[in-house]
């Protein structure tokens, strides 16, 4: 260096050198100035930066000052120590010679001025908070991720890629999204993860730990699940506002009391954004209050093309009842028509394994989508219509009554035979469960009855109900008895003409009362005693509509004897006359809890001078037999006897009723068979449930000495019209899909502070070079 | 500085050892008083010098009746005369010497002392002037074993004050004193008017002299840091200084070039110029330095 001093140029440039770092200082003092008054609004337009300072600005007024002052004392050397020496003879001598070559000397004082002031204005710029894109601090997200059952749709991959079926699944996707957003977030920023489906489950509850947000998120599992955002945007709401006091009941009330407003805009209500990953397969929310909800709809999936089974019945057929009509529908959610593309295939099932199987082709026609006018929103509503099999819309398939088994109705490709293949798959099976789950439990108490016995041995011959039978003295304190009246012993008990003392003897079960009438109050056991006698009627009028007369189409030419009239005054309130005569009612339907007391104000036959059977109606000689298909009906929905079972959705809980009491159940999917198997242990007092049907598929449950099958199928066109929706309407707010990437809030003043670092530490070796060197 | 003046100047071992050391001077030097040394001056002593031609007015008695019988003329005898030395020291006391540990000046005043002992014991004259702007205080030359306690005294309430202007203190000091002989100079030469006028006023009077530079160490190393307002103690001169390995470099470069040319400008003149450290043990320097210098013996 030494050397080098004596190049001209370089001196020159060095000397310059001070003054640019100079200008420097001075530069960047200016635009910090500017930054933080007048250039504020550019900088953020155009370079996504702010400066939201914690300083008042009084400090700002201020900090100038420090800079001015750390020159002045360089300039008057405030800071020099006396110190007395003995003589300054030799120090005058010595400065005067080092004067003479002292640039070097000189640039190094002013080499620290200019780090000095560099460091306060980098402090300056760390102080000021520059942030990068940034919003307020803190902000509050809320994750929502749709795990329902189109979630499942293989389409997650990019938008465009080729085929739509990337291997990815939509819930895979959104879950990737999310974690995207997750490592954008601040760390000052909160984020609390949900769940929903048909409900809404809090994963993560707020936090700004990244690590149990990922978790969370990965902790996501797929459903089958129908969609409901309602949970959802409730539990966000409730999440959202914690310090929301309650409903502000100043706010006007909606009409139907269930769309009640139910956030308040207070200002201490903390803006939430809702990021949305879903398909949008879920109802609009009009009625929904965002508040302080900021929702975001990510929506993941591109393609619609599916098709799926939408709807399985089966009847008895009425003409053979050995054998059952399977009524299956197919719809199509694509654009595209599949003609001689499908084939629906049924396999049926008994105990010992495939019993039929039969291959009907389909054709499918594209769904329709219209535009429908609204007259409050200025936009038009779109409505699908998924297309269906053509000509014939639903598709039959008879076979013989397996006993117990179950039906299995699959999508095949006809190309290949193969299974379909499309996104969605959850839809592409469907199963029944053909059990005759239980047969009805009947306790039948009375003398002898032709008529009511020729009936019951039918039933039991069917197999549909096993009957007990007592004399009337078993009343009240045959063990059996005593039994029906603690437990629910039995399904059914037919009282024939005879009842019990009082309605503390009644049995927890329905109840059938021919020529007698339950011990109601007021009259208790003297009712029957009290009741109007009629005699010669006929059949007026019978109700139609209620479940017990099903099928049933005409009473006309039923004619009765001798009937009693029960009065109006010992009604319970739910009450319906189901047959009516000209005079009186005389087929009663009683609510008594959750039993029904069906009571027949006329017994079916009499005994007459020490005869015995006469008969008191011509109802059994109806004809298109009427009288065995009351009494069907009565073993079906009294007798809670089933055919088959209805298939539950996923998500719903499956009641299983049980012949005999046990402690625990056993129940695993077998179909698709995953291995996995829960067990159920019952309480005392409550009816056994199975609530893990998360997934579709045909499910056994296991007990001792018994196996009993259900299915649980999607049935559930929103969640197969696969398409994702691009914008949804949540309150007010029409909340878009499009892409919105979050740009990160990134903030500076690390950087800032450790420039400043750099330059302290810079600065300390230059003063420390200027005492050893 | 205080409590070095209340510590004895000198050890009872040390005086012992100084007892048997005595003043040489290189110059023959005239005293007033007969002494222990050979004087320039003829005079009555047993040591024959010369003969001279008689002339009237001589003394008859110092004719040298055995060569008037050999050559028949009147020779003068003419004898050595014995006389005493001229011993002075002059101890600069001003501001400046009053620093280091321990100081210079109480430095100086021991040296002071053990010279000054020598000299009295072996009958010298030994006078002590301190100066600092001028002569500041004067002992008159003693003589004899029996002064030593006078010349301790002296020495001991010598304080430091005022600045210090050696030129105008060796002038007065040489128009006092009439006589020639040694002169030990014990100062720390730190004066801006130079060292070159003073020194000319006592070689100019043919003196035997001894300049004896005292330094602290702090002037030799100065251990100093950061920026600083240096104060000139004794005339409030302010150098400003930012310490830095270049300045204490430079600074010790001038020291050292100072000091070669004070010892070049007493060579030139025959002066003797001793260089010392406050933190070299004094009794080193009298018994090793000052007698390789041939200033005792």
């Amino acid at each position: 260096m030494r050397d080098l001093r004596n190049l001209p140029y370089l001196t020159v440039l060095l000397s310059s050198w001070f003054a640019l770092g100079l200008l420097l200082v001075l530069l960047l003092g200016v635009l910090l100035a500017g930054a933080l008054t007048f250039l504020g609004p550019w900088l953020e337009q155009n370079w996504n930066l702010t400066f939201p300072t914690p300083l008042p600005l009084t400090w700002w007024y201020v900090f100038p000052l420090i800079p001015l002052v750390l020159i002045l004392l360089y300039f008057l050397k405030l800071k020099r120590r006396a110190l007395h020496v003995p003589s300054t003879f030799l120090w005058k001598k010595s400065i005067e010679d080092l004067h003479v070559n002292s640039f070097f000397q000189w640039l190094r004082r002013n080499l620290l001025l200019i780090l000095q002031l560099l460091f306060l204005v980098g402090l300056g710029y760390a102080l000021a908070d520059p942030t990068y894109n940034s919003e307020a601090r803190g902000r509050h997200f809320i994750l929502m991720i749709d795990n329902s059952a189109s979630m499942s749709c293989a389409d997650g991959g990019e938008e465009n890629s080729e085929s739509g079926t990337g291997g990815r699944t939509r819930l895979e996707e959104a879950k990737r999204r999310a974690h995207d957003l997750v490592d954008r977030l601040d760390p000052s920023d909160q984020a609390m993860v949900i769940a929903f489906n048909d409900e809404a489950r809090t994963v993560q509850s707020y936090t700004n730990n990244k690590r149990d947000l990922h978790a969370a998120i990965d902790s996501i599992e797929p459903t089958h699940r129908p969609t409901s955002l309602e949970q959802a945007l409730a539990l966000a709401e409730g999440q959202a506002n914690p310090r929301q006091s309650g409903v502000d009941f100043t706010l006007p009330q909606a009409e139907d009391g269930l769309t009640a407003p139910r956030a308040t805009e207070r200002p201490e209500g903390i803006t939430t954004q809702v990021h949305l990953f879903t398909d949008g397969r879920f109802q609009d929310m009009p009625d929904f209050r965002l508040g302080n909800i900021r929702p975001r709809l990510e929506v993941v999936g591109s393609s619609a093309d599916n098709i799926g089974i939408v709807r399985l019945s089966l009847v008895r057929d009425e003409e053979e009842p050995d054998q059952f009509i399977l009524a299956v529908q197919v719809a199509n959610f694509g654009d595209e028509a599949l003609r001689e593309r499908v084939s629906v295939q049924m396999e049926v099932f008994n105990r010992q394994g495939k019993q039929d199987a039969r291959i009907e082709p389909v054709n499918l026609a594209p769904r329709q989508v219209r535009e429908v006018p609204t007259a409050t929103e200025g936009k038009p509503r779109r409505e699908e219509t998924p297309g269906l099999a053509t000509p014939q819309p639903i598709l039959t398939f008879a076979f013989k009554d397996p006993g117990q088994g179950h039906v299995r109705v699959s999508l095949l490709d006809r190309k290949t035979g193969q299974a379909w293949k499309d996104i969605f798959p959850v839809d592409d099976v469907a199963w029944l469960a053909i059990t005759p789950v239980r047969r009805a439990r009947i306790l039948r108490i009375g003398d002898a009855n032709d008529i009511l016995d020729a009936a019951l041995r039918a039933v039991v011959q069917q197999q549909r109900a096993v009957v007990t039978s007592l004399e009337p003295s078993a009343i009240p304190n045959d063990p059996v008895y005593r039994l029906s009246t603690e437990v629910e012993q039995f399904d059914l008990v037919i009282f024939d003409r005879c009842a019990p003392p009082s309605m503390e003897m009644m049995p927890y079960a329905n109840t059938l009362f021919i020529g007698q009438v339950p011990p109601l109050p007021p009259w208790g056991r003297e009712l029957w005693s009290k009741m109007q006698p009629m005699d010669d009627l006929y059949v007026k009028e019978f109700l139609v509509s209620h479940p017990l007369m099903r099928g049933i189409e005409t009473l006309q030419g039923m004619s009765i004897s001798q009937a009693k009239a029960l009065p109006p005054d010992v009604l319970p309130p739910r009450s319906s006359a189901l047959i009516e005569t000209q005079k009186e009612p005389v087929l009663w339907a009683l609510g008594r809890g959750r039993y029904t007391d069906l009571v027949m104000t006329f017994p079916l036959v009499v005994e007459e001078n020490g005869v015995k059977n006469i008969w008191n109606t011509n109802w059994p000689r109806q004809p298109a037999g009427t009288f065995p298909l009351f009494f069907d009906n009565v073993v079906l929905q009294l007798g809670r006897y089933k055919e088959y079972d209805e298939s539950v959705r996923p998500g719903e809980a499956k009641p299983l009723e049980l012949d005999v009491p046990v402690r625990s159940i056993t129940v695993r999917r077998i179909d698709p068979a995953d291995g996995t198997s829960v067990e159920i242990q019952s309480i005392p007092g409550r009816g056994l449930a199975f609530g893990d049907t998360d997934f579709v598929g045909l499910y056994e449950a296991t007990w001792p000495d018994q196996k009993y099958r259900f299915a649980v199928n999607l049935f559930d066109v929103q969640e197969s019209m696969v398409e994702p929706r691009r914008e949804l309407r949540i309150g007010e707010e029409v909340v878009s899909g499009e892409e919105q990437p979050m740009r990160a809030r990134r903030e500076l003043w690390p950087w800032f502070v450790l420039a400043t670092l750099v330059v302290l530490v810079v600065e300390w070796i230059v003063y420390q070079r200027r005492i050893y060197v | 500085m205080s409590n070095a003046t209340d510590e004895s100047l000198l050890s009872a071992e040390f005086l012992a050892r100084l007892e048997q050391l005595e003043l040489v001077s290189r110059k023959i030097l005239t005293g007033r008083f007969k002494g222990d040394r050979l004087s320039k001056r003829k005079g009555t002593s047993v040591e024959f010098a010369d003969y001279k031609n008689y002339v009237v007015g001589d003394d008859l008695r110092f004719l040298d009746w055995n060569l008037f019988a050999r050559l028949d003329r009147l020779f003068i005898k003419l004898f050595q005369e014995e006389e005493d030395l001229h011993f002075s020291i002059l101890i600069d006391n001003s501001i400046s010497m009053d620093f280091g540990t321990p100081t210079k000046l109480h430095y100086a005043k021991q040296v002071a002392a053990a010279l000054a002992f020598v000299g009295l014991v072996n009958l010298d004259r030994v006078a002590l002037y301190v100066f600092n702007s001028d002569i500041a205080a004067e002992l008159s030359p003693l003589r004899g074993r029996r002064s030593v306690w006078r010349m301790m005294n002296f020495l001991q309430d010598i304080k430091p004050a005022g600045a210090g202007n050696l030129s105008k203190a060796m002038k007065t000091f040489v128009l006092k004193s009439s006589g020639r002989g040694i002169v030990v100079l014990l100062t720390d030469f730190m004066d801006k008017a130079g060292f070159e006028e003073p020194l000319r006023y006592l070689v100019a009077r043919q003196m035997d002299v001894y300049a004896i530079q005292i330094l602290s160490q702090e002037e030799i190393e100065p251990d100093l840091k950061g920026d600083l307002r240096l104060i000139d103690i004794e005339d409030n001169d302010v150098a400003e200084v930012t310490v830095s390995a270049a300045l204490i470099r430079r600074y010790k470069q001038n020291l050292a070039a100072f000091r070669a040319a004070l010892q070049e400008y007493c060579n030139r003149r025959g002066i003797c110029y001793i260089f010392t450290s406050t933190q070299q043990p004094f009794d080193q320097l009298v018994l090793t330095y000052l007698r390789q210098r041939g200033l005792v013996r």
